[in-house]
């Protein structure tokens, strides 16, 4: 039987380039944070769950030196690791953690330091993740010259592309819905105090002026690789009540957790076998299993705001298809009539969304967050007009293949 | 290594080999034996799936959505349909540098060429390869059009010997 749980407390760094901090000092920024919004102190937490992409910002496992930082000093700490659902990933286990009745009060952060690696991520992470393909390929034959065209189109990005490519030949939107998606992102970033790449009154106009890197992908349709750490503090049903806690909280009503099949750059011979890079059916598992149970049966109706992991325009349009929110290749329709803005009839990524701020490990959780915060009531600047009683946080990553859903509510769950 | 040159004046080369050639990693032994013995023939190996009836290309051992064993060979036409592409900006040199060479200055890729990504669904195949569109210019390619495989012009067993594909039909638009 689970039990019900609660995000009491949220905390996120300043997101951005942290050359003024360490590692260890930016996690703690966090932590601090989420134990301050929490109104509890160090020793009311019972374990931590921590994480972030392995091998990015240059060190390997930098959980290893900071747990004195985060006051974890004798208390137990797991780390998961899954690529750029890390947040995700770890906020489910610090929830399982509460809800399997192991722990009462738990701490759940993952973080990114991009700045310590010379290219972000790919000196160490993502050159290590496609090895295992590239090294066959060469062993089979692959020329120079097709490795070279591979790299074109290489890493997260180069993925992406294809991905957007193939949606926009899915759904008929153009180039043009991209740049829609992207400007709304810096917009909405410029109004919160913890994102990355803030600009205030873009259009979609401004965006389409910027280079095209590989049709369709345009500079400004790319997200930043930024520093951060984002943290939440999750409490049982019963911990909620012996702390008094009487501000409103995030309930979390529902979650789910569903791989796809491997696809990455899907690159000349690799055989990956994949039919469509947009269609992401492990996002649309994820989505149903969270929706039941959380006990949401239309997802448009009964969910109010949602905050999509999407570093690439296209990304936000085909998730909010996949969770639900609209009908397979519509939702850019939605997009032209402002549903998704701050303001609409069903805002998505209020906060400027991973498009504007990328710290990879802490972008799935800085979804979770942002979600708690818009139900909590103190997104500030900004926070949607319209109620919000229930939010969904999602969260992408792996090669291609991994997604996270979590639902969230302003009250608990009842069977 | 930006960490390194900015903070020390001096860096270290350590001169060693590293054979990726010896990695096993995900393949299954023989993976793709099969597929480029007959790439030298100029043809094109899938698997079928007897369970949904899907053709991998290339050969997959195991269809990862019904999970069964596949072991029933199939060969696809050599042509098929753009899925959907991308196109490169022109390469200039120092603006490409791939695992840390400049592919432009070595002379891999050419200066001022455009590259075009195309995935492709070869006919009878369920799965896509993405594989250098070429003989064409950007502006000409539509999604949907039919391409036909350019083989290298001596086989060898390889997978360079699939160079690309280029549109089967003369585009006119």
């Amino acid at each position: 039987m689970r039990r019900n749980v609660a995000i009491i407390g949220c905390g996120q760094s300043k997101h951005g380039r942290r050359t003024d901090v360490s590692q260890c000092e930016m996690v703690a920024e966090a932590v601090w944070a989420a134990i301050e919004d929490a109104e509890i102190s160090p020793e009311d937490i019972d374990a931590f769950a921590v994480g972030n992409m392995q091998g990015f910002g240059g060190i390997a496992q930098p959980d290893l030196v900071f747990t004195d930082f985060i006051a974890a000093t004798g208390k137990p700490v797991q780390r998961v690791a899954t690529g750029g659902t890390v947040g995700g990933s770890v906020a489910h286990l610090g929830y399982y953690e509460v809800a399997s009745g192991m722990y009462d009060i738990v701490l759940a952060v993952s973080w990114e330091k991009h700045s310590d690696s010379a290219e972000p991520g790919a000196t160490t992470g993502l050159l290590h993740v496609a090895f295992a393909n590239l090294s066959y390929m060469m062993k089979m034959g692959m020329d120079m010259r097709s490795f070279a065209i591979m790299g074109l189109a290489g890493a997260a990005a180069g993925v992406s592309a294809y991905q957007a490519a193939q949606y926009m030949a899915r759904s008929g939107c153009k180039i043009e819905h991209y740049d829609m998606v992207a400007a709304k992102a810096r917009r909405n970033a410029a109004k919160n105090k913890y994102a990355h790449l803030k600009w205030p009154g873009c259009t979609a106009d401004d965006i389409a002026k910027t280079e095209m890197i590989i049709w369709p992908m345009r500079f400004g349709h790319v997200c930043p690789a930024s520093d951060g750490a984002s943290c939440v503090i999750y409490a049982s049903e019963e911990a909620v009540k012996r702390l008094k806690v009487e501000r409103p909280v995030a309930w979390v009503k529902g979650l789910a957790a569903y791989a796809d099949e491997e696809a990455d750059q899907g690159e000349s011979y690799q055989g990956t076998g994949v039919v469509d890079y947009s269609d992401q059916i492990g996002c649309i598992i994820s989505a149903m299993k969270a929706y039941e149970r959380a006990g949401i049966k239309d997802p448009r109706k009964e969910i109010d705001m949602a905050e999509i992991y999407a570093p690439f325009p296209h990304q936000e349009l085909m998730f909010s298809e996949r969770l639900g929110f609209f009908e397979d290749g519509k939702a850019w329709i939605a997009v032209e009539e402002g549903v998704t803005e701050i303001d609409g009839d069903f805002p998505i990524c209020p906060s400027g969304g991973v498009n504007a701020t990328n710290a990879i490990g802490s972008s799935a959780m800085q979804r979770v967050v942002e979600c708690a915060l818009q139900i909590m009531g103190k997104a500030e600047e900004h926070q949607v007009p319209k109620d919000v009683r229930n939010a969904v946080a999602h969260g992408w990553g792996g090669q291609l293949q991994f997604n996270t859903v979590m639902v969230l509510g302003d009250s608990p769950k009842r069977k | 290594m930006g960490l390194i040159k900015e903070k020390f004046k001096k860096t270290m080369q350590i001169e060693s080999d590293w054979s990726v050639g010896s990695y096993k990693w995900k393949a299954p032994k023989g993976y793709l034996d099969e597929y480029v013995k007959y790439l030298k023939k100029r043809k094109i190996l899938g698997t079928l799936c007897r369970s949904c009836g899907k053709i991998y290309v290339p050969p997959r051992e195991f269809c990862p959505r019904c999970f069964e064993k596949i072991d029933q060979k199939v060969f696809v036409s050599d042509h098929g349909r753009l899925v959907a592409y991308l196109v490169s900006p022109p390469l200039r040199k120092g603006k490409v540098i791939i695992a840390g060479m400049d592919v432009v200055a070595a002379g891999i890729l050419k200066e001022g060429e455009q590259i075009i990504l195309g995935m492709v669904r070869f006919e009878g195949a369920s799965s896509v390869l993405t594989l250098p569109l070429i003989n064409v210019k950007p502006e000409d390619v539509r999604i949907g059009m039919r391409v036909k495989a350019v083989w290298a012009e001596e086989t060898k067993g390889a997978l360079s010997d699939l160079v690309g594909v280029e549109p089967a039909e003369d585009v006119k638009f």
